[in-house]
């Protein structure tokens, strides 16, 4: 396009060789209409912060309340009887007791069940949420509902209004960071989706199915340069940037490009550092286990000791995409997925802990609803009974971040079939995650298609109770 | 449906067709519907058109909110240039091939984005249009760029693509757009989610996308196809800057720009990487190659 054109030039020839073409790129299209200087965005919270950081323990497909931190002894007194009301999902079982025995941990006593034997030794860290409860007991809208607070795929996410309220904390680090071994996983992005708020509030997916730096980070290393040819390369660069700049007024815009720049090449060191738990000792490793869960758990203490805003970690696998979601075989599987994710989970807390980082750290442990009080028979193999989706009353718990430890919020009835004291409705739950992050829920609003939106819609209390 | 009301009979929107609504009776309607949107008696249709077609040319939308004309929308900044447009765009058979000519044509269209004889302060938001806004490249725009200058841009459509393929030289929006997951390139150059309407596009700065210019294999084989073609061996270095600076940027080296590109390459050969393909990624990295002023 530079060479000495040996034919008359067309009209098109013309357009497209002047200035490589630019010219007619400039006309097809800019749509970047609210340009908006990139420097880190730090708003003020609307009051004092109690957490500043929060990681988000997901257990995909639903774990069950009443075989973990709900105890229902009630159930073994109905175990030949069937639930008498008009149910949501038509499918009816007997009621089921719990083959697993709760017996009573920590200074305050909480009864929990044997099948998370760790995290029952970190109790006094943790407020067990027992009366959560939300909309419809399906997967995608369940878990639509819990991470955007509506059933349809539309709005952002709960990580991505927190990164909105609270600006980013390290500039070397994507704000918010999604966990997961595996791409499968049930509805997808749309659960750690931006949608509407803008770029800046994405979630960078990361499949730790490979723990090696390089696979986790795209474009992390440059595969020809090292970092000292790299930076004679830059600091070129950086001075033709800055000849540019010196003809534009200072463009506050093309300074923050040079920024950008500055900061790409900090992060290879910087991020590559804090992504790599190879460096963590023996000990530490140990204390996780080794296992893909185990691993994310790590890596998210890395991530948020460095000032990552926003972590989730979602339970899944190759195998399966929602193994909470023990519909047959229920009291065979329950149990091995606890282990796994008990002592991760509690590994992480006793972490956060010695690092002093679990007093502005909200650790939030659950699925998107709760699993039924009585079974979903199998007919060819009755000893392979489960636990159908259920939605009316289920249980969660928060750690650390300014929650009061060693505590029981709510309750569900007799059998575990719906919250019934301090009922927490999913908006409860994200007004309240929004209070101790410093933000009024209510005043964190994003205006798009003509209104102002909000995470929790025209809903939500905050459970005050909670928050130490 | 337990309790039906009256039935509603097929018609154009009552708040847009006001009393005087009419009612669809020919066929399915779509005719009529068609008909109705581009009634000249309903100037939004072209008023929306003009905005967005304004918007694309001049940086910077008549109403601010493109997909919002009602009473939440914002109002024009120049209500009688906006109806003006709309109007000669129906006249001229809704051509936007003539709106365009007529936009890029105009005196505010034609400006450089430094305007010598209007200080900024006198328009800081630039409301009035005394000078051009300096416009960044959209991610489609500036990955065509880098394949056009390294002179493999593919002039071909076809099926979509995805774009993380290394074989796909096509201009980018030929490439695949997932709504289930979003091409991680796309998401970090500010596509918006695309399952969410959008009005307009978020323009971000991210260390993220400086990291993909420095170091993805894409890119970097750019850069290595742009020095094949700078790199004219026999000709002066200096000359060679020369050209490059005319390819890319579409103006003549300055005599700075030329010493420290001459002192850059004077280095030699040093590692994997050619210093010429160093030069060539500096040149496409930089601010002067992402936007237009």
């Amino acid at each position: 396009m530079w060479t000495e054109p040996e034919t008359p030039l067309t009209r098109r020839a013309l357009l497209s060789r002047a200035a490589g073409g630019f010219g007619m790129l400039g006309l097809a299209g800019m749509l970047g209409l609210n340009r908006e200087a990139s420097a880190a965005r730090n708003p003020q919270p609307h009051f004092a912060p109690k957490a500043k950081r929060v990681i988000f323990l997901f257990m995909n497909g639903a774990p069950s309340h009443v075989d973990t931190f709900d105890p229902k002894p009630a159930l073994e007194k109905y175990k030949d009887k069937e639930p008498g009301e008009k149910l949501y999902r038509n499918r009816k079982g007997k009621f089921l007791p719990s083959p697993f025995r709760f017996s009573r941990h920590g200074q305050a006593g909480i009864e929990v069940s044997e099948s998370l034997p760790e995290i029952a030794g970190v109790i006094d860290e943790c407020c067990v949420i027992r009366s959560m409860h939300t909309d419809v007991p399906n997967h995608e809208p369940g878990l639509l509902k819990m991470h955007t607070g509506n059933i349809q795929p539309i709005r952002p996410s709960l990580g991505s209004w927190a990164l909105y309220g609270l600006g980013q904390e390290n500039e070397n680090l994507p704000g918010y960071v999604v966990l997961r071994p595996s791409p499968r996983i049930v509805v997808g992005p749309a659960l750690w989706s931006n949608s509407f708020l803008p770029a800046r509030y994405q979630a960078a997916s990361v499949i730790t199915k490979d723990m090696a730096v390089d696979k986790l980070l795209a474009n992390i290393r440059n595969p020809r340069l090292d970092c000292a040819r790299q930076r004679k390369q830059l600091d070129l660069l950086q001075r033709l940037n800055r000849l540019h700049l010196d003809k534009r007024e200072g463009d506050a815009e093309l300074e923050a490009q040079i920024q950008a720049m500055e900061t790409a090449y900090q992060m290879q060191m910087a991020a590559s550092d804090t992504f790599d738990i190879s460096k963590e000792p023996q000990g530490i490793r140990e204390m996780y286990g080794n296992s893909d869960f185990a691993n994310s758990c790590l890596l998210a203490r890395r991530l948020v000791e460095d000032g990552v805003r926003f972590v989730s970690v979602y339970y899944t696998s190759d195998r399966s995409n929602q193994p909470w979601d023990t519909h047959s075989s229920h009291n065979q599987n329950h149990p091995k997925l606890c282990a796994d994710s008990d002592k991760a989970t509690a590994a992480l807390i006793r972490d956060l802990k010695s690092r002093g980082l679990l007093e502005d750290t909200l650790v939030i442990w659950g699925g998107e609803f709760g699993r039924t009080p009585y079974a979903q028979p199998n007919k060819k193999s009755p000893e392979k009974v489960g636990r159908d989706h259920h939605h009316t009353g289920f249980s969660m718990f928060l750690a650390g971040g300014g929650v009061k430890g060693g505590m029981v919020y709510g309750a569900t009835d007799e059998v575990g079939m719906h919250a019934t004291e301090n009922r927490m409705h999913v908006h409860d739950l994200h007004a309240t995650i929004l209070h101790l992050l410093g933000i009024d829920h209510e005043r964190l609003t994003y205006r798009w298609s003509g209104r102002d939106f909000r995470l929790t819609d025209i809903h939500g209390k905050v459970a005050r109770e909670i928050v130490a | 449906m337990e309790q039906k009301g009256e039935i509603v009979k097929r018609g154009f929107l009552k708040i847009l067709g006001g009393k005087g609504r009419r009612e669809f009776r020919d066929g399915s309607g779509r005719r009529e519907l068609a008909e109705a949107i581009v009634d000249p008696g309903n100037p939004l249709t072209a008023r929306v058109m003009v905005n967005r077609v304004w918007a694309l040319v001049l940086g910077k939308p008549l109403v601010a909110t493109p997909s919002n004309f009602g009473a939440l929308g914002e109002k024009p900044t120049h209500p009688d240039l906006l109806d003006d447009l709309a109007v000669r765009f129906m006249e001229n058979g809704w051509s936007i091939k003539t709106l365009t000519r007529e936009l890029v044509l105009s005196a505010a269209y034609r400006q450089a984005a430094e305007n010598p004889r209007v200080a900024v302060a006198a328009d800081p938001e630039n409301r009035l249009h005394t000078r051009m806004a300096r416009r960044r490249l959209d991610i489609e725009q500036f990955r065509d760029a880098l394949l056009l200058v390294s002179g493999r841009l593919a002039q071909e459509g076809g099926r979509s693509l995805e774009l993380d393929d290394p074989e796909n030289l096509r201009r980018t929006v030929y490439g695949r757009i997932s709504r289930k997951e979003l091409n991680a390139l796309m998401m970090q150059f500010d596509y918006p989610d695309a399952n969410v309407h959008a009005a307009d596009r978020a323009s971000t700065t991210t260390p993220m996308q400086k990291l993909w210019m420095m170091n993805n294999p894409f890119v970097i084989e750019r850069a290595e196809q742009l020095a094949e073609r700078l790199n004219a061996p026999g000709r002066p270095v200096a000359e060679n800057i020369r050209r490059a600076y005319e390819a890319l940027y579409g103006r003549p080296a300055g005599e700075e720009e030329i010493r420290l590109g001459k002192a850059f390459l004077a280095e030699g050969d040093d590692g994997a990487m050619s210093r010429w393909a160093q030069y060539a990624q500096i040149l496409m990295a930089a601010n002067e190659f992402l936007y237009v002023d």
